[in-house]
């Protein structure tokens, strides 16, 4: 199976076929749509506002189209407002990421809080990896961020969060004024995975043991498959578990439990991000191969 | 009422075997403390504001699924989220066997019924004050949490009992925070106590069930 990429240049045929498209139109705006033709997953980039760019899906060994994601400004400014849609259409398999830290830089005054709303829908029997790369809200930053994933039948979906105290090299460790978070994963008969939080340092201790306790970051990895049965995942949340507490060291901590329905969720905390970047790639990896029968395939990095 | 309570530590006991909470006389009743204090503004907050609304639907006959399913979907951790559903069918059986009514026999019949909800919704139904069911509903909350660290650490009957006086100006709070938000906004950072209920199952011995 090979990968073949559009970008700007062809109709949009996520829009011809009716698909609905990016929620809010206000913000800077990113829509990537993806579509089989003659087996080959196929991308295309109807909106492609500033600071958003990607270049090509290029092909990995599974056929997946692999997408990295730019911010050519380097980071989430104050004010910014920014809208990622992407849509899988049946049948594709598409692993996105980013090319670095998701960084959200101090607020200036007069601008507002910065905003980040993805969404993206896996449609029936599609495969969707959405792996961004850690964020890191720097001193003084204020950020709301929504991403919500809807899946269709016999559809797969992979994605994390990373979330950094800060800048931990600089010594900024919760200085951010405060970063609120909305993820939600839905298939078609009822939500799978809900999670509001939001973070304000300076008015809730974020060190408590009701929080984050000792550690510096904190990673969810979700994993569903709306064509999987609850006993399957019950199976291997059981396996998976019991790596996890073998795995487990005063740095670094991992838990894994079975999803309401058709999927698992992963929690990790650390003191280091290596220690969560090498936990992710290691549960991503042992859930993939059981479930979907094939390894990951670490997305090659643009540096 | 006899729900089962007594047998869940919603992650306390993974947390304390972490150490995350010391198992020290000296120590162990302000860590308590503290960590309930700061629950009652994450995820017992969450549940105040469900048992709010659940409430405000048995006031007005609407159904409560999809707070069910939104629950389910909010809580990550399987144990937790297993815990609170027998915990909110054990609670409506026990409210239809004692006040039989119509309302509460089908809230008896849903299988996917969390406690907040059911609590809510069956005091909602025998005309109880919203504030007092929410109120009732934290205190039990922070009381068998207190009752399950109590078995979990040096923590003497007048110790225990210090705490659950002092937390009531925190679960005011929550009772009188959960007024001012909605149960499709209400928020929680709770991922180290939600790590510890995972890792529950694997704990090489447990006192209770999560």
């Amino acid at each position: 199976m090979t990968v073949e990429s559009s970008v700007g240049t062809e109709p949009d045929p996520v829009a011809q076929s009716g698909m609905q498209g990016p929620a809010d139109c206000g913000a800077d705006r990113l829509a990537l749509r993806f579509r089989l033709e003659g087996g080959c997953t196929r991308m295309f980039a109807p909106v492609q506002q500033p600071p958003w760019r990607v270049i090509r899906a290029f092909p990995n060994s599974q056929g997946q189209a692999v997408v990295h994601l730019h911010n050519v400004s380097g980071g989430i400014l104050s004010g910014d407002s920014l809208h990622l849609s992407m849509e899988a259409g049946a049948g594709t398999r598409v692993q996105v990421t980013s090319v670095g830290a998701t960084r959200i830089y101090r607020q200036r005054p007069g601008r507002g809080a910065a905003r980040l709303s993805t969404s993206i829908c896996v449609d029936d029997g599609a495969m969707f990896e959405y792996l961004p790369d850690v964020i890191i809200p720097f001193a003084g930053s204020g950020c709301s961020q929504a991403t919500s994933v809807s899946l269709g039948a016999n559809a797969g979906y992979i994605g994390w969060e990373i979330i950094a105290a800060g800048r931990i090299a600089s010594g900024e460790e919760f200085a951010f004024d405060f970063f609120h978070s909305e993820c939600s994963i839905r298939s078609d008969t009822r939500p799978l995975a809900l999670e509001r939080y939001s973070l304000s340092p300076s008015v809730r201790d974020p060190r408590s043991v009701a929080r984050w306790g000792k550690f510096r970051y904190s990673a969810t990895l979700c994993l569903c498959h709306t064509g999987i049965a609850q006993p399957r995942w019950l199976k291997l949340e059981a396996w998976l578990n019991d790596f996890a507490f073998r795995q487990t060291s005063p740095a670094a901590r991992w838990g894994v439990s079975a999803l309401v329905d058709g999927g698992l969720g992963i929690r990790g905390m650390a003191l280091e991000a290596h220690q969560i970047t090498t936990g992710l790639h290691t549960f991503w990896n042992l859930a993939k191969q059981e479930i979907w029968g094939e390894p990951a395939i670490p997305p090659r990095k643009i540096n | 009422m006899p729900v089962g309570a007594l047998s869940h530590s919603f992650g306390l006991e993974a947390l304390v075997f972490d150490k995350d909470i010391e198992d020290q006389a000296g120590r162990s009743p302000t860590e308590l403390a503290w960590y309930l204090e700061d629950a009652l503004s994450e995820s017992l907050l969450v549940d105040a504001v469900f048992c709010r609304e659940a409430h405000a639907r048995a006031s007005r006959g609407a159904r409560t699924g999809d707070l069910n399913r939104q629950l389910s979907a909010l809580r990550l951790a399987r144990e937790s989220r297993e815990a609170s559903l027998t915990m909110g069918r054990r609670f409506a059986a026990l409210a239809a066997a004692l006040h039989p009514c119509a309302e509460l026999n089908g809230l008896a019949g849903e299988q996917e019924l969390h406690h907040s909800v059911a609590f809510g919704y069956a005091l909602g139904v025998l005309a109880i004050e919203a504030e007092v069911a929410v109120g009732a509903f934290l205190h039990q909350c922070v009381v068998n949490t207190i009752s399950a660290g109590q078995r979990l650490l040096p923590l003497g009957q007048i110790q225990a009992n210090r705490i659950a006086w002092d937390l009531k100006p925190a679960i005011l709070e929550a009772v009188r925070h959960s007024r001012s938000i909605s149960f499709s906004a209400v928020s929680s950072f709770a991922h180290l106590p939600e790590l510890a209920s995972m890792r529950h199952p694997c704990l090489p011995t447990r006192l209770f069930v999560s």
